[in-house]
């Protein structure tokens, strides 16, 4: 059983504009992590920054909105979150994975992410990221402009490869 | 705390190879999830999926959802797990791919690829191999060239919960 949980942060009262796994180990192969997002205002995406680098980060980005697609690039790493306009209590739902984070290759993200908002206008969006560095990510920030409403949480695991002893590889 | 992902092989290259096969794959396991941060030795190369050695294209088939920063679209093929999130000579896309009801012997087997390349595009593929036979190995491969060294892909056991 080699999905381990690092660690797992909730937002509490007043909310907080970022929150930041610190210290990550090297001893996994991969990180996943899961966020249960909304904002305090009408920012609809907020931004990972691995080691709290806000450069060198390039996505592409596959939307649909419940009427139209569409297909956009950026500069950033930016899942989805819900908005203060959005129905009470709705938060986006996202699952991020970085495999080999403590190589010293560049980092490749994949992230699927959504919004929920009744049944009204929201959006559901695939992105492919990287983070052009060959440091190993240690740690892993979550930043947003205005706040991350209460109770927005995220949880990070570690992925650990192996071999179970029967399965051979060539 | 863990849950169920059971690592079950993993591999880097240390030298090129045209495919990584797992082999001996138990079936003890709920679905088979394949992680891959694949590399070719030259050019951009979709990247592959071959069940139980079955080589032949007709018995695969999948729908694609793509964007590739611009434009969008849909399409089908055969044993594709990417379209716009292709592999090329550095180690910048990552496929992540479930298998489920791996070994089953009641339906064809099924599966989910998401791949990623940030300077190409992000694909969503839904594929099916045409065979109720339980999967036992997975051939993992570039259609048109090799695998370089460094290309990583690691396989999982998930009992879903």
């Amino acid at each position: 059983m080699q999905k381990t949980l690092i660690e797992h942060i909730e937002v509490g009262s007043g909310g907080a504009s970022s929150i930041e796994f610190t210290s990550i180990s090297s001893e996994f192969t991969d990180l996943y992590l899961v966020c249960s997002v909304r904002n305090d205002s009408g920012n609809l995406t907020f931004n990972i920054n691995p080691n709290g680098s806000t450069t060198n980060k390039t996505r592409i980005n596959l939307q649909g909105s419940g009427s139209s697609v569409s297909s956009a690039s950026g500069t950033d790493i930016t899942p989805l979150q819900s908005s203060s306009s959005y129905t009470s209590n709705t938060f986006a739902s996202t699952f991020v994975y970085i495999p080999n984070y403590a190589s010293s290759n560049n980092k490749s993200i994949s992230i699927d992410t959504v919004t929920e908002n009744n049944g009204t206008t929201s959006y559901q969006r695939l992105q492919a990221a990287v983070w052009s560095d060959t440091t190993a990510i240690s740690s892993l920030e979550c930043s947003t402009a205005s706040n991350f409403a209460q109770f927005s949480s995220f949880t990070l695991y570690g992925v650990s490869s192996g071999s179970d002893g029967t399965t051979t590889v060539s | 705390m863990t849950t169920a992902w059971v690592p079950l092989a993993t591999t880097t290259l240390s030298s090129s190879a045209s495919d990584i096969t797992f082999s001996s794959i138990s079936g003890a396991y709920r679905d088979l999830i394949l992680v891959a941060t694949g590399k070719s030795t030259s050019g951009t190369q979709d990247q592959g999926i071959n069940f139980n050695a079955d080589g032949t294209a007709g018995n695969y088939d999948c729908v694609i959802m793509w964007g590739n920063g611009s434009t969008y679209g849909s399409t089908t093929s055969t044993w594709l797990i990417d379209y716009y999130g292709s592999v090329t000579t550095d180690n910048n896309a990552a496929t992540i791919l479930q298998i489920m009801d791996y070994s089953a012997t009641d339906k064809h087997k099924t599966y989910l690829s998401r791949s990623n390349r940030a300077a190409s595009g992000v694909d969503a593929i839904a594929g099916r191999w045409s065979n109720t036979a339980a999967i036992t190995s997975i051939k993992y491969f570039l259609i048109g060239g090799t695998l370089a060294a460094g290309t990583t892909v690691s396989l999982y056991g998930s009992n879903r919960s």
